[in-house]
C-alpha cells in the first residue's frame, strides 16, 4: 500500500493539487496506492485552497461507490485518496489570526532585565521592516517569505505532523508543491524540507519520513497582479507583481547554495502572464486555473513513476539530485494538445477526453436518453439520477472539471484544447487540432455515444453497485468511442 | 478338336433357335392379353342377326319401315367407321351366315329369302335366340340382333308358366355371360308395317297388315356401344323412329363425379375437392334461403341411359331424407353432363349418398300384351306378347347383385 | 402444414372473397382439384420473408438508437405492410389481367354459358393486398417479440415493459 503525500504550500499548492485531482478523475494514473493531500496554507478562508478541498472531498465521496478489482475497467478515478490521516486536508498554521507578526515573535517581550530592548530587538528590527513587523498574517505573508520563514517553522510541531509521520510508511514518497515568488510557499519549502529530513527522533516513523523519496516543485511567476491605487496608503494593498521577479531570483539563489535535500527538483515557468485584480487574500483571492498548475501537476505524475532504487536516501541524504523542467511543443497563445509534447500527450489526451466526453454527455444529452436500454437494463432510474452520488457529488465533480476546463482556457497563456461549446451535430469536432474519423455507419455524434453505451451495457455484470456500473460504462463507452473516432 | 467345338456351337445355335419358336409361343399368348386390351381400342367386329322365323315374314314384304330402319341403321354404322367388320347373319333355331353385302342383304329381306335361307322357322325360343347371340358375343364382338321378340310357347302349353320359365331362362343365360364379360345391353322398340302372318300363343296365324312394334338389341362391350349409341343416336333412326328404349350396364361401377364450386356456401376440403365439403353453411342466396345447398356434376354417360331416365328424381335414392334432389344439366363448359342439385334444411356432419337406380322401364309393362291370343283385342295390335318377362329376366340377371348403377358419396363436414 | 398459411389468410377472406381465395389455394377448374400453385403459401412465405427483413433491419442491421422508439418501430411495420401490400397485389393482379384466374371462379354460368354473376373483380386484388397487409403486420409483431432481445439499441422496442423516467 504505498501512499503518496503532496504538500501543496499556499494559494499555488492548492491549484496545483486541484489539477492533480482533475487528472487523477480523468483516470492519468498516478503510480501510487493512495494520495494523501495536505495544504498548508495560513489564509484559511482563501478561495482556491477552499474549492480544493472540496472537491478533494467529492472525489473521495465519488470514489467511495466505486469498486476496482481486475473485472472492472473503469479508469475514472481510479487513485484512491486518503482524507483521513490529515482531517480537513490542511495544516494548521497556529496563531496567526487576529494577530501582528511583532506579537507573534514577541517583539515587545524582547527587553532586557532593565526592560529596555536588548539585542534580539535590535536584530528583529533589522532584518524586518517597519510594515513586515505590523503585517497581519490571518491571509498569509503576503509575499513575504521572509515573515513566513518565522511563523511556518511552527508546524513540526503540530499533532498533524506528528501523525503524518507515524502514519508514513515505507515505500511511500513525499512531493512538495509551492511558488517561488509568493509569500507562503517561498518560505514553506525550505522549511517543509527542511523538518522532513532532520525529523526528530521522537517521532514515530521518523526512520521512513527521515530518508522517504522527496520530490518537489517550484512554480516560477505565471501570473501578474494589478498594481493597486488606493489613494489611502495604509489600506493599500502589500503585493506588488513588481517584487516578484526580484524576489524569485532570491529565492532561486537561495535554494542553489542550500536545498540539496530533496530527491528530484522540478521547475516551471512562463514568461507570458496575466494580470489578476489585486487581492491580498481572503474570498477574493481566487486565481483561474492555468495551465501551469496542470503541468505542476504532470511533475507530481512523473515522480511516482520514478523507480526507487532512483531515490535512495541515507540518513537524510539523497544519494543524488534529479532536476527536471517541463516543455511544449509550440508556444502559443492558446495552447493546444497539438502544441504539446509527445510524452505529455501520452499521459494526458486520452483520459482527459474520454471524461471531457462523459461530462459533456451528463451536460448535453442524459436528460434526452432517459429511455436508452443502457438506462432501463441497469435500473438508472428517477431515483438513481435524484440520489445524492449523482446529484451532489459526480455532478459537482463535472462541474467543477469544466470549470477548470473554462478557466484554462480563458487564461493567459491559454490552454483551450477542447472546444466545449454544446454541438449536437458536431460532437467529436471537439478536439482542437485533431479530426474525428468517419465512420461508415448510420450513427454519430450522441446517437453513437448511446450506441456504444447501449453495446458495452452488456458486459456489466449485475453483482457490483448502480453507481460503480454507472461510471463503468461510460469509463468503457468513451474508450471505446475515443478507438472509433479518433484511432487513439 | 475344332470340329467337335463346331459341333458343339451348332448344337447350341439350333437349341437356341428352337427356344425362341417356343418364347415366340408365350411371346404370342402374351401379345393375346395386351391385344384384348388394345381391341377395345380398337374397332370390334359387329355381328348382325336377324329373326328368320316364320312370324317375322310380314316386316319383310315390299318395303318397310323395318327394311328402312335396319338398313339405315346398319348403313350408318359403316359410314362412321365404328366396326371393324360387319358381318351379317340370320337367326332361327341356328345361326345362318349371309354372305352378301350391305345393301344385297337388305335387298334380300322379303320372305321368300327368309324361307330360303332355311333354318328352323317354325317356333320361336326367345331364350335360346339369345343364347346362341351372346355364345358369339365377346369383348372385340357387338351383335345386333333384330327380332319381334314374341314368346311362342305353343299349342296346349301353359302360357304363364312358359313366360315365367322363359324369363328365368333369359336370366340365367344373361348372368352366365354377365360373369364372362362386361356386356351392356341397348333394346330399342321401333314399329313398321307388317303385312303377314301374325301367329299367337297357341301358334295359331292369323293374317294382319297393320303396323307392329320390333326390336333392335344391341349387346356388347359398354365403350362400343356407348360410341354407336352417340354416333347413332335414337333420333337419327329412320323409319318410324324408336319409340322405346332401355338400357342396361353393370351396376355398382364408380363414376367421375364432382361437387360444384360455387353451388352454394361452402369450402371444398384441399384433399378431396371433389368429394368432401366442408364449413357447410346454409346458403343466402334467394333461390335456396334457409336451406344448405350444393350441386354435383356427374358423368354418367358409361350407364347408357337416356337423357328423361337420368332426369327423373325418382331414378335416385338418397340415404339422407333431408335431402331433395333435382336435376339438371351441367354448366356449358362443364367436363360433365348431369347436375345432381341437393337442398336440406338442417346442417350436419354425415355422408350423403346418392344411388342411381337400375330401374325395368315402365313401358314394357304397358307394351305388354299378356294373352298373346287375340290381336284384334284392343290395343293389342301395338303390344308385344311376352315382353315384360322378356325384359324382366334380363333385368333380373343385372339386378342380381346390386339394384344400382353407381353410389355417390359426398361427405359433409361443418 | 401446407393449410396453415391459407387458413390465416381466411381470417381476412371477407375482405376478397371466397372465389378469390379458391384462387389462391390453386384450384384448378380443369381437374376440380386444389393441383394449381397454392398461392397462399407462396405469397404467405414472401411475406413473412419481407416482414422478417424488415424486423432484422430494424433490430440488427440499422439497430439506431435514435430509431428505438415505439412510433419508430411502428413507421418499420408500416414499411413492411405496405411493401406487402404491393406485393401480393401485383402478384395477384398480373394473374387477373393475363387471364390466369380460370373461368370458373371469375364467373357463374347459366347451361347456354351466359354469364350470370361476376365472381372475382381486379379491385379483390387490392383487397387481398389489405389482408397481406394485416398478416404482414401479425408476423411483424411476432418477429419483433421473438427476435428484438439481442439488438442493443432496440432492444425495449416497442414496449418498455420496466421505464421509469
Amino acid at each position: 500500500m504505498s501512499k503518496l503525500y503532496v504538500f501543496g504550500i499556499g494559494g499555488t499548492g492548492s491549484r496545483v493539487i486541484k489539477s492533480l485531482v482533475m487528472l487523477m478523475a480523468s483516470g492519468v494514473k498516478l503510480n501510487v496506492d493512495e494520495l494523501v493531500p495536505v495544504i498548508i496554507d495560513p489564509d484559511h478562508a482563501a478561495a482556491d485552497l477552499t474549492r480544493t478541498v472540496r472537491l478533494l472531498q467529492q472525489y473521495k465521496r465519488v470514489r467511495n461507490h466505486l469498486d476496482f478489482h481486475s473485472a472492472n475497467q473503469n479508469t475514472f478515478f481510479h487513485t484512491d485518496m486518503n482524507l483521513e490521516i490529515i482531517p480537513s486536508v490542511t495544516l494548521p498554521i497556529m496563531n496567526t489570526r487576529d494577530i501582528d507578526f511583532k506579537d507573534y515573535i514577541g517583539l515587545s517581550l524582547m527587553t532586557d532585565k532593565g526592560g529596555d530592548y536588548d539585542a534580539n530587538y535590535a536584530l528583529a528590527s533589522m532584518l524586518f521592516s517597519e510594515k513586515n513587523l505590523n503585517a497581519k498574517m490571518d491571509v498569509g505573508f503576503k509575499g513575504n517569505p521572509n515573515i513566513g520563514s518565522v511563523v511556518l517553522n511552527q508546524f513540526a510541531e503540530t499533532k498533524e505532523f506528528i501523525d503524518f509521520a507515524a502514519s508514513f510508511d515505507q515505500g511511500d514518497r513525499i512531493f512538495i508543491v509551492s511558488s517561488i515568488f509568493g509569500g507562503t510557499g517561498a518560505s514553506g519549502f525550505p522549511l517543509l524540507l527542511k523538518n522532513i529530513r532532520a525529523i526528530s527522533a521522537d517521532l514515530s516513523g521518523n526512520g521512513n519520513v527521515k530518508d522517504a523519496p522527496v520530490g518537489a516543485i517550484s512554480v516560477l511567476p505565471y501570473f501578474d497582479v494589478a498594481p493597486d491605487h488606493n489613494l489611502n496608503h495604509a489600506k493599500r494593498s502589500q503585493i506588488d507583481s513588481s517584487t516578484f521577479i526580484s524576489k524569485t531570483k532570491a529565492a532561486l539563489s537561495y535554494y542553489d547554495r542550500n536545498i540539496n535535500e530533496a530527491n528530484v527538483l522540478y521547475y516551471i515557468a512562463d514568461y507570458l502572464s496575466k494580470q489578476y485584480a489585486n487581492s491580498e487574500g481572503g474570498a477574493t483571492q481566487k486565481n483561474d486555473a492555468h495551465f501551469i498548475e496542470l503541468a505542476a501537476a504532470l511533475a507530481i505524475v512523473d515522480f511516482a513513476s520514478i523507480p526507487a532504487e532512483e531515490l535512495i536516501t541515507n540518513h537524510g541524504v539523497p544519494q543524488q539530485t534529479m532536476y527536471k523542467e517541463f516543455g511544449t511543443e509550440n508556444s502559443t497563445y492558446q495552447l493546444i494538445f497539438n502544441d504539446l509534447s509527445q510524452k505529455t500527450n501520452d499521459i494526458i489526451l486520452k483520459p482527459l477526453t474520454r471524461f471531457v466526453l462523459f461530462c459533456k454527455y451528463l451536460q448535453e444529452q442524459l436528460s434526452d436518453s432517459y429511455k436508452q436500454p443502457w438506462t432501463i437494463d441497469h435500473d438508472f432510474d428517477e431515483q438513481f439520477f435524484h440520489a445524492a452520488f449523482f446529484q451532489s457529488e459526480l455532478l459537482a465533480v463535472k462541474n467543477a472539471f469544466i470549470e477548470w476546463l473554462y478557466e484554462m482556457g480563458n487564461n493567459s497563456r491559454a490552454f483551450a484544447p477542447y472546444d466545449l461549446a454544446e454541438r449536437k451535430s458536431d460532437l467529436f469536432a471537439l478536439i482542437r487540432g485533431l479530426n474525428p474519423a468517419k465512420l461508415l455507419s448510420l450513427k454519430s455524434n450522441y446517437a453513437l455515444f448511446d450506441d456504444v453505451l447501449n453495446d458495452k451495457q452488456k458486459d456489466l455484470k449485475k453483482d457490483t453497485g448502480k453507481e460503480q456500473r454507472f461510471v463503468e460504462l461510460f469509463s468503457r463507452a468513451t474508450d471505446q468511442l475515443l478507438k472509433l473516432k479518433f484511432r487513439i | 478338336m475344332n470340329m467337335k467345338h463346331g459341333y458343339f456351337f451348332l448344337f447350341i445355335l439350333l437349341t437356341a433357335c428352337a427356344d425362341s419358336s417356343s418364347r415366340r409361343g408365350t411371346f404370342t399368348q402374351n401379345d393375346q392379353e395386351s391385344e384384348s386390351a388394345e381391341m377395345l381400342i380398337s374397332k370390334p367386329v359387329v355381328n348382325v342377326y336377324v329373326e328368320n322365323s316364320g312370324s317375322m315374314d310380314g316386316y319383310v314384304k315390299g318395303i318397310t319401315d323395318f327394311e328402312q330402319a335396319v338398313y339405315n341403321y346398319l348403313t350408318d354404322l359403316q359410314i362412321s367407321d365404328i366396326a371393324d367388320t360387319l358381318q351379317l347373319f340370320y337367326i332361327n333355331s341356328q345361326i345362318i351366315p349371309q354372305q352378301a353385302n350391305l345393301t344385297d342383304f337388305i335387298e334380300n329381306l322379303e320372305p321368300q329369302t327368309f324361307r330360303a335361307r332355311g333354318g328352323n322357322r317354325e317356333s320361336t325360343d326367345i331364350a335360346q335366340l339369345l343364347q346362341m347371340v351372346l355364345s358369339e358375343t365377346n369383348d372385340s364382338t357387338v351383335a345386333i340382333f333384330v327380332s319381334d321378340c314374341i314368346f311362342s310357347p305353343g299349342r296346349g302349353k301353359n302360357a304363364g308358366q312358359y313366360l315365367v320359365n322363359q324369363q328365368i331362362a333369359i336370366k340365367s343365360i344373361f348372368s352366365e355371360k354377365l360373369k364372362q364379360q362386361n356386356l351392356a345391353v341397348i333394346v330399342y322398340q321401333l314399329s313398321s308395317q307388317f303385312a303377314g302372318y301374325y301367329y299367337n300363343r297357341e301358334n295359331c296365324a292369323v293374317a294382319i297388315n297393320d303396323r307392329r312394334p320390333f326390336y333392335i338389341w344391341l349387346l356388347g362391350n359398354p365403350k362400343y356401344l356407348s360410341q354407336m349409341q352417340t354416333n347413332i343416336p335414337a333420333t337419327k333412326f329412320k323409319g318410324s323412329g324408336v319409340q322405346q328404349v332401355f338400357s342396361l350396364t353393370t351396376g355398382n361401377q364408380t363414376v367421375n363425379y364432382a361437387i360444384r364450386l360455387g353451388s352454394g356456401d361452402f369450402k371444398l376440403d384441399k384433399q378431396h375437392p371433389k368429394t368432401h365439403i366442408t364449413q357447410a353453411k346454409k346458403s343466402t342466396h334467394h333461390k335456396n334461403a334457409g336451406k344448405f345447398a350444393f350441386s354435383v356434376d356427374a358423368d354418367f354417360s358409361s350407364f347408357l341411359l337416356d337423357d328423361a331416365y337420368l332426369k327423373d328424381t325418382a331414378h335416385y335414392r338418397l340415404n339422407d331424407t333431408d335431402f331433395q334432389i333435382s336435376l339438371s344439366n351441367s354448366p356449358h363448359h362443364s367436363p360433365y353432363v348431369t347436375a345432381l342439385n341437393f337442398a336440406s334444411p338442417i346442417i350436419k356432419k354425415s355422408v350423403l349418398s346418392v344411388r342411381l337406380l337400375m330401374q325395368a322401364p315402365e313401358w314394357t309393362t304397358q307394351m305388354n300384351d299378356n294373352e298373346g291370343l287375340d290381336i284384334f283385342a284392343p290395343d293389342a295390335m301395338r303390344k308385344t306378347f311376352g315382353i315384360k318377362y322378356l325384359i324382366d329376366g334380363v333385368f333380373e340377371a343385372y339386378t342380381r347383385k346390386t339394384d344400382y348403377y353407381t353410389d355417390i358419396r359426398i361427405s359433409i363436414n361443418k | 402444414m401446407e393449410t396453415i398459411l391459407g387458413t390465416v389468410y381466411g381470417c381476412f377472406e371477407f375482405l376478397f372473397g371466397p372465389f378469390f381465395a379458391e384462387y389462391l389455394w390453386g384450384y384448378n377448374c380443369d381437374t376440380q382439384a386444389y393441383d394449381n400453385p397454392n398461392l397462399f403459401n407462396s405469397i404467405g412465405l414472401t411475406t413473412i420473408a419481407i416482414a422478417l427483413t424488415i424486423v432484422l433491419l430494424y433490430y440488427y442491421f440499422l439497430n439506431h438508437p435514435r430509431l428505438n422508439g415505439a412510433g419508430h418501430w411502428f413507421i418499420f411495420l408500416l414499411l413492411a405492410s405496405a411493401i406487402n401490400l404491393l406485393v401480393a397485389y401485383f402478384w395477384t393482379v398480373s394473374d387477373y389481367v393475363s387471364g390466369n384466374i380460370q373461368d370458373c371462379l371469375q364467373y357463374t354460368r347459366d347451361e347456354a354459358g351466359n354469364i350470370l354473376a361476376q365472381l372475382i373483380y381486379k379491385t379483390d386484388c387490392w383487397k387481398f393486398g389489405m389482408a397481406n397487409a394485416w398478416v404482414s403486420a401479425i408476423v411483424f409483431v411476432i418477429f419483433s417479440f421473438m427476435l428484438k432481445w439481442w439488438s442493443s439499441n432496440c432492444k425495449h422496442s416497442p414496449t418498455l415493459l420496466k421505464y421509469k423516467k
